[in-house]
């Protein structure tokens, strides 16, 4: 086993900057300050090009570029050779998304690695890369209004008691809701639109039917979704 | 209805709340704990680039060289600490120590012949005393050419001593794999025995004759000074001892330096002279890097980021790739031993004493 974790970690036979502590530390520290970007970039972004995508590439390229730029080691040739690499993929390949771009590069980024017979940096960027890309996964990182379900309605009658018992029932069925849509009618009431978050999506129906059953709702439709869609 | 609790979280809404939700920011938490960890280890223990300590070992004295009683080394062959690299040949050494022994023979006829001598006194002093000066002069000389016969015994079964070693260790790999009979090799190593003994026997002779002289000299100088002429009669003979002494001495010192042994345990780097090339003193034989437990030097250089603090803990990485087992991966440097204020050199060569890796930091 130990021949084994010697071969892994220590199999670089170039010349080396740094062990692989160094190489473990730079990864965590690059996908740190993908992270805190990542984050700086969902809170402050106004607009309707919000991309999660995008948001997940802001967390992933600062961890291939700090390997990238172990790799290079500061050799003048292999940067110029680098610059090579991206202009033929580029010219060959038009990239839509910003996350095949991420990956184009990941790919790049291990070649150069095994090329410059850097073989554990090499091994241990694809394991520190993938285990970043496999975190944003789950985390389903970059979402940024989570709810699941869009529930339309008209309130007419005593709008006042009506509103009250409506919240009353959605915070029964919902962790959280946020009024998307209120349109006042004259004369026949208001049309409001609720994005949930429902505690159980399965039983949806229920919430319908105590919709149904509340005086002054009418024409209630429920529309389950997953988190809003790419732009 | 309107007091109805709200239903319960299935587990794997749960699940996509906590993944979705919290598990971002602990995530995150953990990560800036773990950089800042590694963070502080990289400081604690910054690296340094290093090189295996690579020596010359030279020859001690000049010299043909002889191949030891393993053969001739190669590049890449492992050598361990104290291990033969090469002789010399010692002939210059035997014949030296033979025209020593002649030398002393023919001292002793001669002083045979001086003791029959009266020595006349220009001075008319009294008889007796200048009867007892030449006969401590005399004497003195006698004793100085047992002393040197001792010793010139001595130097020679050194020699023969190194012969019979090294037949034996000629003979020992052999007697092993069953090619010959172990009667050579005990016969080898009872030679041995007896001329070692008869080293001790000789040394033990030769501290008593060496307190006899200084004895004699003692009681000579007494007396002597009024009787210079007892000094000039034998001067000559005094002086050649004299002359053997330093001869003998001299062969006595090359015997030291005839083995050449390797300081490190490591492997052989490079070779500059094979057997039978003349070789003189100080001439490098071959080069060793130093192995397992052998010493590093790093260069550390002077930043900001490495402060150059007496006792630092730093860790030196060698270029070379190792194999399991092999050289450690991290070292310390002591230091204490870089010079203070050094404006020539941006960088200080340090000797690094090579932990092993699971030892880290320990002493």
């Amino acid at each position: 086993m130990s021949n084994w974790m010697t071969l892994l970690f220590e199999g670089d036979f170039a010349t080396a900057t740094g062990g692989p502590e160094t190489v473990c530390f730079i990864i965590l520290l690059a996908f740190v300050i993908g992270h805190f970007v990542g984050w700086i970039y969902m809170w402050t972004h106004k607009g309707l090009s919000y991309s999660q995508a995008f948001v997940a590439s802001l967390v992933v390229i600062p961890v291939i570029v700090a390997i990238m730029m172990i790799l290079m080691a500061g050799s003048i040739i292999v940067a110029f050779g680098l610059l090579a690499v991206f202009a033929v993929v580029r010219f060959r390949n038009v990239l839509k998304d910003t996350r095949d771009t991420t990956f184009i590069l990941w790919a790049i980024m291990e070649g150069l690695g095994v090329g410059t017979m850097r073989y554990s940096t090499s091994i241990v960027g694809a394991l520190g890369v993938a285990a970043v890309l496999l975190y944003l996964r789950v985390t389903a990182f970059g979402s940024r209004h989570r709810y699941d379900a869009v529930l339309s309605l008209r309130l007419t009658g005593d709008l006042g008691h009506g509103v009250a018992s409506l919240k009353k029932i959605l915070r029964q069925h919902s962790i959280r809701t946020h009024l998307a849509n209120e349109r006042r009618l004259s004369d026949e009431g208001l049309d409001l639109s609720w994005r949930l978050l429902l505690r159980d999506p399965a039983r949806s129906d229920e919430l319908q039917w105590a919709l149904r059953q509340t005086e002054g709702v009418e024409n209630i439709s429920l529309f389950l979704r997953e988190d809003e869609s790419e732009i | 209805m309107a007091n109805a609790k709200p239903i319960p979280i299935p587990l794997m809404k749960r699940w996509h709340c906590f993944r979705c939700g919290l598990l971002p920011p602990v995530s995150f938490g953990f990560c800036v704990a773990l950089t800042l960890w590694l963070w502080h280890c990289q400081a604690e223990m910054p690296e340094t680039p290093g090189e295996v300590v690579r020596l010359d070992v030279a020859a001690a004295a000049d010299g043909v060289l002889v191949a030891p009683p393993r053969g001739p080394w190669a590049v890449s062959d492992v050598v361990g600490k104290g291990e033969m690299i090469a002789q010399l040949d010692d002939r210059p050494t035997r014949d030296a120590i033979r025209a020593v022994r002649l030398e002393i023979n023919q001292l002793k006829e001669e002083l045979g012949d001086a003791e029959e001598v009266e020595t006349p006194d220009p001075t008319g002093g009294p008889p007796e005393e200048r009867r007892d000066a030449a006969r401590l002069a005399w004497e003195l000389e006698r004793r100085r050419l047992d002393a040197l016969d001792h010793w010139v015994c001595i130097e020679n079964d050194r020699v023969q001593a190194r012969f019979h070693q090294r037949r034996i260790d000629y003979l020992k790999p052999l007697v092993k794999t069953s090619n010959i009979p172990a009667n050579d090799l005990d016969e080898q190593m009872v030679l041995r025995d007896q001329v070692i003994r008869r080293i001790r026997e000789n040394r033990k002779a030769l501290e008593n004759a060496r307190t006899e002289v200084n004895a004699t000299q003692a009681r000579l100088a007494a007396i002597g000074s009024r009787h210079a002429e007892v000094f000039r009669r034998f001067a000559p003979l005094h002086a050649r001892i004299a002359a053997q002494e330093s001869t003998l001495d001299a062969a006595a010192r090359r015997i030291a330096a005839l083995e050449i042994r390797a300081p490190i345990g490591g492997i052989i780097n490079q070779v500059y002279c094979w057997p039978g090339q003349h070789v003189h003193a100080g001439d490098a034989i071959v080069a060793i890097a130093a192995g397992s437990d052998g010493r590093v030097v790093a260069h550390a250089p002077r930043q900001p980021t490495v402060p150059s603090t007496p006792g630092r803990a730093m860790a030196a990485r060698l270029d070379a790739p190792r194999r399991s087992g092999e050289l450690p991966f991290g070292g310390w440097l002591p230091l204490s031993t870089m010079p203070e204020d050094s404006t020539n050199n941006p960088h200080e060569l340090i000797d690094a004493t090579l932990w092993r890796w699971e030892n880290k930091g320990k002493g």
